[in-house]
């Protein structure tokens, strides 16, 4: 029962930290001028956002490390590589 | 000193074993689809981040045309969405399939609200003259968006056959492995806009 209540509650949470991190984004793209620090934010909460749904939504977190790593890898490294991409 | 177990404590342990070990949810052929998937796309990311790279003041004149609330509609709505699919699959696990395919309609909703704001965006750029000719930015935003826009229908296709199939009972907590394959599906079109979001709406 107990792993039942944290299975959704840890969804519940996730979908929360996901909409609250995407208003977060969007205000701060909108309302801050461009500088190095509001890029790595940026990067910073599309990597926690990638992270959620790979280990919350997809259920990675209880799958094999090989698999998690893989996806966890896309969610962290794509971003971080478009940002230099563009950046640096 | 031996320890003797009765059989229903041997049961437990055996139940408790076969819950801490890993385990890929869904099918095997999925995640490799799903791998396959997010290759391609990281290449139009890239090509994408180039691009804006090689003549940025074209991009940053794009993506003023653009609208900021239809990305972070489209953001909420795919959230949303998946939301209902992660909490569809803790239910099928409970062998509760009404709840679950209440959630499933509820999931396809909201995709349904993602794809009528895409589409107004997509009328409002072309009446305004912008097509995929009009220059690079238009052609890989048109191309890109709407790669995901098919997926994103692909996906209401599957999760309209999980909804109607859940309303039959198929699924239960030993039989949901088609189920987490459908939801995984969906969660990678999420995994994806959360990432096109970040390079067509938010970076500037």
């Amino acid at each position: 029962m107990l792993s039942k209540f944290t299975e959704a509650t840890g969804i519940h949470i996730s979908a929360s930290l996901l909409l609250i991190l995407t208003l977060l984004s969007i205000g701060l793209s909108r309302y801050y001028p461009a500088s190095w620090w509001l890029t790595v934010t940026l990067v910073l909460l599309t990597v926690i956002k990638g992270q959620q749904i790979t280990d919350v939504f997809m259920e990675l977190r209880h799958a094999p490390a090989n698999w998690r790593f893989f996806l966890l890898a896309y969610a962290v490294v794509i971003p971080i590589l478009l940002a230099a991409i563009l950046y640096l | 000193m031996t320890t003797c177990l009765t059989t229903n404590e041997i049961a437990v342990d055996a139940r408790l074993k076969q819950a801490e070990q890993p385990r890929l949810p869904g099918d095997l052929a999925m995640w490799f689809f799903i791998l396959m998937e997010l290759t391609v796309f990281a290449i139009f990311f890239i090509g994408f981040a180039v691009a804006e790279r090689l003549n940025p003041q074209l991009f940053t004149s794009g993506r003023e045309s653009l609208h900021v609330w239809v990305g972070l509609v489209c953001t909420l709505t795919l959230v949303i969405s998946s939301y209902f699919v992660a909490l569809a699959v803790v239910k099928v696990r409970e062998n509760n399939n009404p709840a679950a395919k209440k959630l499933l309609l509820l999931a396809l909703l909201f995709a349904c609200v993602y794809l009528g704001v895409k589409l107004w965006e997509y009328q409002q750029l072309i009446e305004l003259g912008y097509d995929l000719s009009t220059n690079t930015f238009y052609t890989l935003y048109f191309f890109t968006t709407a790669f995901h826009f098919m997926h994103v229908l692909l996906g209401m296709i599957i999760l309209g056959y999980m909804a109607a199939k859940t309303g039959k009972n198929v699924y239960s907590k030993h039989n949901c492995q088609g189920f987490e394959a459908g939801a995984t599906y969906w969660h990678m079109v999420d995994l994806v806009w959360i990432l096109l979001f970040f390079l067509v709406y938010v970076v500037h």
